[in-house]
């Protein structure tokens, strides 16, 4: 865990540094990634306390809490986001990307600290795979956000609904892509053609 | 060997809806298909992580609550289904209504709780207790549509009965499940799984509907 810390200040500081060097718009997007990262350093925390008090395994970790807490901690950002600036639906969904590539960032930069970097073409499947994934996710919570967001009865059920399924997608990635490297292929594949689709037929009509 | 092959039959349909929902969602961009696909697409996902965790580990999962938090998202847009083609259809409610009739779908929660604590004897509060709220409010929308609502459209109608099905094989299944343990044709719980499974391809007539109604 301390590593991790080291890595998320070494990570961090030069977008904290930006933050403070850039103008309004750009400034924000830094601090949507920086949020990204933020919150998979949180939801480090929080699923170890989950694993610790429910006396959970790590494979069973991996899918079953992780999604849930990760999931729900990078909604978070953007649950304020939304009700404390109420911004446009366009800068809400560019929001909730960025916010995906500042975790998913740091998740990759983790996962090659321990397991290592050394095979081009894996770490590449993976940070494709891992990348569209998390993105995914978040296009989904998006879509529920802008296709119900409107009604005020929809909100907590319909935002819930969406969740759940970017929750479901997420713990299914991770058992698929923790088995072979087939498997890891295979799994990482999925996300990308998913996300090859959503970028051709959706991310217009939003 | 049995379940096996009932999960795959399930696991099948729901592929081949969501198949044709992500069509429909790409072709017509409508909200109603879009409700559908994620419909069919959380209730398929809660099943698929159910047999990956077969696949990969050889058990099913230690911890229940993704494909539990799957299927709560399908009852969640299914929800939002009736309501918004409620929403969409103009109907309004009777004025003023019969009281007798305003109290009757609340007792779809007395139905639903009651067996929410008939189940909790067999474990899983939680789960259970969210079973009872959200299946309790798919039948009270429905029966609320039905008696407190004046000429719900055939569109309406339709979606309601397909709700109400869906709410019968669930349980009629999980109650099943209870008294009878043997796997094979002849347990109950294979009919109204399959009862409620094939309630899943129907629900794609919504759409026809409506351009029916138009052309006519």
């Amino acid at each position: 865990m301390r590593s991790m810390e080291n890595i998320y200040i070494c990570l961090a500081s030069p977008i904290v540094v930006s933050i403070l060097c850039l103008r309004r718009e750009w400034r924000k997007s830094m601090i949507f990634i920086l949020a990204g990262m933020t919150g998979y350093l949180l939801a480090a925390y929080v699923t170890s306390f989950f694993a610790g008090l429910i006396g959970c395994d790590t494979t069973t970790t991996s899918h079953a809490i992780a999604p849930v807490v990760e999931e729900v901690i990078k909604f978070l950002p953007i649950v304020f986001y939304l009700l404390v600036f109420e911004p446009r639906r366009r800068d809400c969904s560019n929001a909730l990307l960025l916010v995906a590539v500042g975790f998913a960032t740091f998740e990759n930069v983790v996962f090659m600290t321990y397991y290592g970097a050394s095979d081009l073409i894996d770490v590449l499947i993976r940070g494709f795979g891992t990348g569209a994934m998390h993105e995914l996710c978040c296009c989904t919570v998006a879509l529920g956000v802008f296709l119900l967001w409107d009604h005020p009865w929809l909100k907590a059920l319909g935002t819930f609904a969406f969740l759940c399924c970017a929750i479901t997608f997420h713990a299914i990635f991770n058992i698929v892509v923790s088995g072979s490297t087939f498997s890891m292929w295979v799994g990482s594949v999925i996300p990308i053609t998913i996300f090859g689709i959503y970028l051709a037929f959706f991310h217009k009509k939003i | 060997m049995f379940e096996l092959t009932e999960n795959t039959v399930q696991v099948l349909i729901l592929s081949a809806c969501v198949g044709v929902a992500l069509y429909r969602s790409i072709k017509f961009g409508d909200k109603t298909s879009v409700l559908l696909l994620f419909f069919n697409g959380s209730y398929l996902m809660g099943d698929l992580y159910w047999q990956v965790c077969l696949y990969y580990f050889g058990e099913s999962p230690q911890l229940p609550i993704i494909s539990d938090l799957s299927w709560y998202g399908s009852f969640m847009f299914l929800i939002i289904l009736i309501r918004t083609e409620l929403a969409d259809s103009g109907v309004k409610k009777k004025t003023p209504g019969n009281i007798t009739k305003k109290i009757l779908p609340f007792l779809s929660f007395v139905f639903t709780g009651g067996l929410a604590a008939y189940f909790m004897q067999y474990g899983q509060i939680t789960a259970n207790i969210l079973y009872a709220i959200f299946f309790g409010h798919i039948l009270y929308t429905v029966f609320n549509i039905y008696w407190n609502y004046e000429k719900p459209t055939k569109r309406l109608k339709y979606v309601c009965v397909l709700a109400f099905i869906f709410c019968m094989g669930e349980y009629g299944a999980a109650t099943a499940s209870c008294f009878w343990e043997h796997e094979g044709i002849t347990n109950p719980y294979f009919w109204f799984d399959m009862l409620m499974t094939m309630s899943f391809p129907f629900y794609f007539i919504i759409p026809e509907l409506t351009e029916r109604e138009v052309e006519s």
